[in-house]
């Protein structure tokens, strides 16, 4: 990984924005952008209220989760990134991604955060069931 | 014999995380995938990566007996 990739972690834990914002912060930071995702009760691939969202992944996530922030890293010089996403079950209001990026100054900061973000979204191996109140599910994006 | 792995919808269409299946192209693996697990399968597979070895594969890919082969539904996290 490189070492302008402080922190990546898939995790079963709750997700800890603060150890984000260390993990990107130095004395040549002038400005952090943070992005959290967390879980809504509504969705448009579902007809009810959402309850639950169980996240599953490939085994080969980590590695992907790490080589996606390298390649953000590579495009942004002199940006800290710091992501992690959460994996398991987890209920409306918790944390699913977490996702940090540190510069000089605020323009690339926000860049390099919405990127990340964005190829995390559409490229980690990841998998969402949203469980509804009624007791169905559906899985997104596969149905 | 290919080591087929399930992911996320395609595992709960299959009833099953994983499976040895003989076939000698990914597109006669398919065939025999929907064959042992009905229309659901089917209906996932047409949205669904077959990764070979972590390549894509397409239904000529011709398979060898070692092949691990991936069944990745649309990635969905955020």
């Amino acid at each position: 990984m490189s070492d302008a990739v402080t922190l990546t972690e898939v995790s079963s834990s709750p997700l800890d924005l603060a150890a984000h914002l260390a993990a990107v912060s130095t004395p040549a930071t002038g400005a952090v952008a943070s992005f959290v995702g967390t879980v809504r009760d509504h969705s448009p691939d579902a007809d009810g209220t959402v309850v639950v969202l169980e996240y599953s992944a490939h085994p080969d996530v980590q590695r992907v989760l790490e080589s996606l922030a390298d390649r953000v890293a590579a495009s942004h010089e002199g940006v800290l990134l710091a992501v992690s996403h959460r994996v398991g079950t987890l209920a409306v209001g918790d944390l699913a991604i977490v996702a940090c990026a540190s510069s000089a100054h605020r323009a690339e900061a926000f860049d390099a955060c919405r990127e990340l973000v964005e190829v995390v979204k559409a490229e980690l191996p990841m998998w969402k069931k949203q469980v509804l109140a009624d007791g169905s599910h559906t899985w997104v994006g596969s149905a | 014999m290919s080591e087929v792995r399930y992911f996320a919808a395609a595992a709960e269409a299959a009833g099953s995380n994983g499976e040895s299946l003989a076939a000698t192209t990914v597109g006669e693996l398919r065939e025999l995938m929907v064959e042992r697990h009905g229309e659901e399968l089917d209906r996932v597979l047409t949205r669904c990566s077959l990764l070979v070895n972590g390549v894509r594969g397409e239904a000529d890919t011709v398979l060898a007996e070692t092949d691990v082969v991936d069944v990745l539904p649309p990635f969905a996290g955020g």
